[in-house]
């Protein structure tokens, strides 16, 4: 983790302002997923992997949730699969300078992505909040 | 009588005069070290002697790190320095975090007859309070408060938001403060030097150094005052006209209920319609109606918010339909890309971890088939072999996206398979065990209503606080009939909340039958 927070970063860095093609992970958890049980920290212990309380009168313990400090290394998401704990983390990865071919792609996934969000959005109520 | 101590007759040792004490607490990643190591370039440039030793912490906050520095003036000739701070004899506390302040007063290291505490009051939440089930972040308030007492001088404030918000780290502002402090007889040029001096990143650390110098000179600027509470406006859902004309009715039974708990009664309907469609959130007010009838305004309808509350968390279970209809909503992608700082030429790939077991999928079959296969270990074996498995799934890719949308479109049939019928069945259960309080024993019934706060997770811990839910309520069976049954219900309540095994749980449950056998 060191490693990467101190010697990766810079490289990393470099690479985008080169205009290399990098790949930037960081974990996330869904806070509406999440249900506060803690268990996934009982078993990491990372100290980007904290805690969050949510405006949501509903709720009474605060959420998990992954800081700015995520290095993506990954440790939270395999535990919470190898023992099934629950489906709340995700790895988002920022991908820098992209082909043309890699962005053309993935713009036309979105249109795809973002009709049939708006199909499914049509038959039911949305309120404009996440989740209530 | 007076007794003379002989202590008091002792000349002071010469090699201990002028000696200043510093003991900085910092957690893993604050540079604490770089403080430690200005400290002493600052020090020694000033001609005095100092040393240096430092106590390592664990990273993951069982507690910090300890650097402890001595200095005399050059003129004491070969001062004797200490290797580790002692209660009661520091004259500096720098304390990195809240709660590690705490821990500084904790061990005598902040003393009202000579310490300079300078604290940041921003948060960085230690393993045990993480750990807790339930909610066990401590609480900032009572930290300051032994603060105000303990400290003989007390510098509080946010130094780690001072120092990211010019692109430094808190050592650097922390370092401000105690050149602003005063507590130390040294010109502010000097510290500045001993930055310069460690030649790494120094323009961002002295613009925190500025920062810190300024807080602990004229303290945190008051906040400026809240704008007025935009008065909430009721924003309507978009959709059909059909669901709107039934989500405006719905509306009109809420403005029905009773002013304390409509607020609460609009979160409970909002989240069970958002879950499932109008119907079901017409069942949801149904349910709270029949408890709001037995309320009574005397005691402010307590028994009705909370029900208003937990009756909606009941009703919008975790099922893999939520999942997957919540991890395909635009509101999702729109809230990942701004947390990850996605600029419009960068690219988000977007990994899902799920991992399925058979219990999720037999949920998801019509209610006969699912007993039938549920209760034959065979089948369940096999389903597990078939779908059992870590799966990391691209929400960003067609495939990935298809796979949830379409389970997240079984909402239409949820009502039908088997895990609807088992949550039913168990909502039905509990809110019976409520209404058996009514009206005679309101207390308990309260009690009765705040322990679905249990019941949470997935999966392994789903079913853990499952059984905890079971575990309590049948405690509460135990001291139904006791003028402080509903305290000892909230007791177990807390116990269960505290830690994961349920030692504690289990722990007051005997108290229970000890005396209720």
């Amino acid at each position: 983790m060191l490693n990467r927070q101190r010697r990766e970063k810079p490289l990393r860095n470099r690479a985008i302002a080169d205009g290399n093609r990098v790949e930037i992970p960081r974990f996330g958890v869904d806070q509406d997923v999440c249900t506060g049980d803690h268990a996934c920290i009982r078993l990491s212990g990372c100290p980007s992997l904290s805690l969050k309380k949510l405006d949501d009168p509903l709720r009474d313990d605060p959420v998990a949730h992954i800081d700015q400090s995520c290095v993506g290394c990954g440790n939270c998401g395999e535990v919470a699969d190898a023992a099934i704990l629950c489906p709340s983390f995700y790895e988002a990865k920022v991908v820098h300078n992209p082909s043309g071919f890699e962005t053309w792609y993935a713009g036309l996934r979105r249109r795809i992505i973002a009709w049939l969000q708006d199909r499914r959005a049509g038959k039911r109520l949305a309120f404009s909040g996440e989740s209530a | 009588m007076s007794l003379a101590l002989p202590l008091d007759a002792q000349p002071t040792d010469p090699a201990l005069e002028g000696i200043i004490k510093i003991a900085v607490m910092a957690v893993g990643g604050q540079g604490g070290g770089v403080l430690t190591n200005w400290i002493e370039t600052l020090a020694r440039s000033q001609g005095y002697h100092c040393q240096a030793t430092s106590v390592a912490g664990v990273a993951q906050r069982t507690g910090a790190t300890i650097y402890y520095i001595e200095m005399a003036p050059g003129d004491v000739a070969s001062p004797v320095f200490s290797l580790a701070p002692s209660a009661g004899d520091v004259d500096i506390t720098i304390a990195a975090e809240m709660m590690e302040a705490g821990r500084a007063i904790m061990r005598g290291f902040v003393t009202p007859d000579r310490t300079t505490l300078i604290a940041s009051t921003h948060r960085m939440l230690a393993v045990s309070e993480k750990t807790v089930p339930g909610d066990g972040m401590a609480s900032s308030e009572e930290v300051r408060a032994a603060a105000e007492v303990a400290a003989q001088n007390l510098i509080l404030a946010d130094m780690d938001t001072a120092a990211v918000a010019v692109g430094s780290v808190i050592s650097a502002s922390l370092f401000g403060a105690l050149a602003g402090s005063g507590a130390l007889p040294f010109k502010r040029e000097a510290f500045e030097e001993a930055i310069r001096a460690g030649g790494k990143g120094v323009e961002p650390s002295l613009r925190a150094f500025a920062a810190g110098h300024d807080l602990a000179q004229n303290g945190e600027r008051p906040k400026a005052p809240e704008p007025e509470p935009v008065k909430q406006q009721i924003v309507e859902p978009e959709g059909p006209a059909a669901s709107r004309t039934a989500w405006a009715t719905l509306q009109a039974r809420i403005a029905g209920l009773p002013a304390d708990i409509r607020e609460m009664a609009k979160a409970g309907l909002t989240k069970v319609v958002d879950f499932q469609d109008c119907d079901y959130g017409s069942e949801y007010l149904d349910r709270l109606q029949v408890l709001v009838q037995a309320d009574s305004p005397e005691k402010a309808y307590e028994l009705s918010g909370e029900a208003a509350k937990y009756i909606a968390n009941a009703m919008s279970y975790d099922d893999v339909i939520r999942v997957a209809d919540l991890k395909t909503r635009p509101q999702r992608f729109r809230r990942i890309e701004g947390e990850m700082r996605v600029k419009s030429e960068n690219l988000l790939h977007l990994t899902d971890y799920l991992h399925p077991r058979a219990e999720e999928i037999v949920g998801l079959l019509p209610v006969k088939l699912g007993r039938k296969l549920e209760n034959d270990p065979a089948w369940m074996k096999r389903i597990d072999r078939w779908f059992n498995r870590g799966r990391r799934s691209r929400t960003d890719s067609l495939r990935g996206f298809a796979m949830l949308y379409v389970l997240g479109g079984l909402r239409k049939w949820r009502l039908k398979p088997l895990r609807h019928k088992m949550e039913q069945d168990h909502l039905d259960a509990w809110l019976k065990m409520v209404s058996g309080y009514l009206p005679d024993r309101y207390d308990m019934a309260v009690e009765i209503l705040r322990c679905r706060r249990l019941i949470k997770g997935y999966s392994d811990s789903h079913a853990r606080g499952l059984s905890k839910f079971d575990k309590v309520l049948a405690g509460a069976r135990l001291v139904e009939n006791r003028d402080d049954g509903a305290q000892w219900v909230a007791r177990l309540r807390e116990a269960a909340l505290k830690d994961e095994k349920g030692t504690d749980l289990d722990g007051a449950l005997k108290t229970i039958e000890s005396f209720a056998g």
